[in-house]
């Protein structure tokens, strides 16, 4: 076996062992918010490591550049999607994504409406 | 049966609790089991593409990654204006 197909496979191990633990996380926690958290590492760790593999074999020709590209798309639109999962989870539960007199960090209600107002 | 194959099957695996999340839970639940099967598959597309050593095979991965973006905007907003 050369150090290449070492890499790989350990690379390859690497990454769909992360991807299979966010999976099973994502089923087993409760509530949107603790889920989630587990589509952070399955679009970095994982998919770092699945890229990384393909490029370790292929070095960077098309193949190799094209799995870099899908890795940048995932780690960018994760964040993104993400973010609008969430506010669309809070709106669903609470009908405004703003926070309320009773949360975390908030002393009373607001006198005037908040900056920019809401947007629905 | 090469290395990549037994990655992608053993990554296919990772789509049953996807689906499961999908299919129970509050809908904002299931809009994350559906994020995640869109990441997911896209590895599995980027994977079956080395396995069967065809570099173009890897636009089918890559144009999921940006329409599984795309979409799962479009249920964030559908979820959060209409239901």
């Amino acid at each position: 076996m050369s150090p290449r197909t070492v890499a790989v496979a350990a690379l390859l191990t690497v990454g769909v062992g992360v991807e299979l633990a966010c999976c099973l996380g994502v089923l087993l926690m409760r509530g949107v918010y603790d889920k989630l958290h587990f589509t952070g590492p399955a679009t970095t760790i994982g998919s770092l490591a699945i890229a990384l593999a393909v490029i370790v074999e292929e070095s960077f020709s098309q193949a190799g550049l094209k799995a870099l590209l899908v890795f940048l798309t995932l780690l960018v639109s994760n964040p993104v999607l993400t973010h609008a999962t969430a506010r669309a989870a809070r709106v669903h539960q609470l009908g405004t994504w703003q926070p309320e007199a009773g949360d975390a960090g908030q002393t009373a209600a607001p006198d005037r409406p908040a900056p920019g107002g809401p947007d629905r | 049966m090469n290395v990549w194959m037994v990655a992608t099957i053993a990554l296919l695996a990772g789509l049953i609790p996807c689906g499961v999340t999908c299919l129970r839970g509050d809908v904002a639940d299931r809009l994350v089991g559906l994020e995640l099967a869109g990441a997911v598959v896209t590895l599995v597309l980027l994977l079956l593409a080395e396995a069967f050593g065809r570099a173009i095979y890897t636009d089918i991965a890559l144009a999921l990654a940006l329409l599984s973006l795309a979409g799962g905007l479009v249920f964030a907003r559908f979820l959060e204006r209409f239901l």
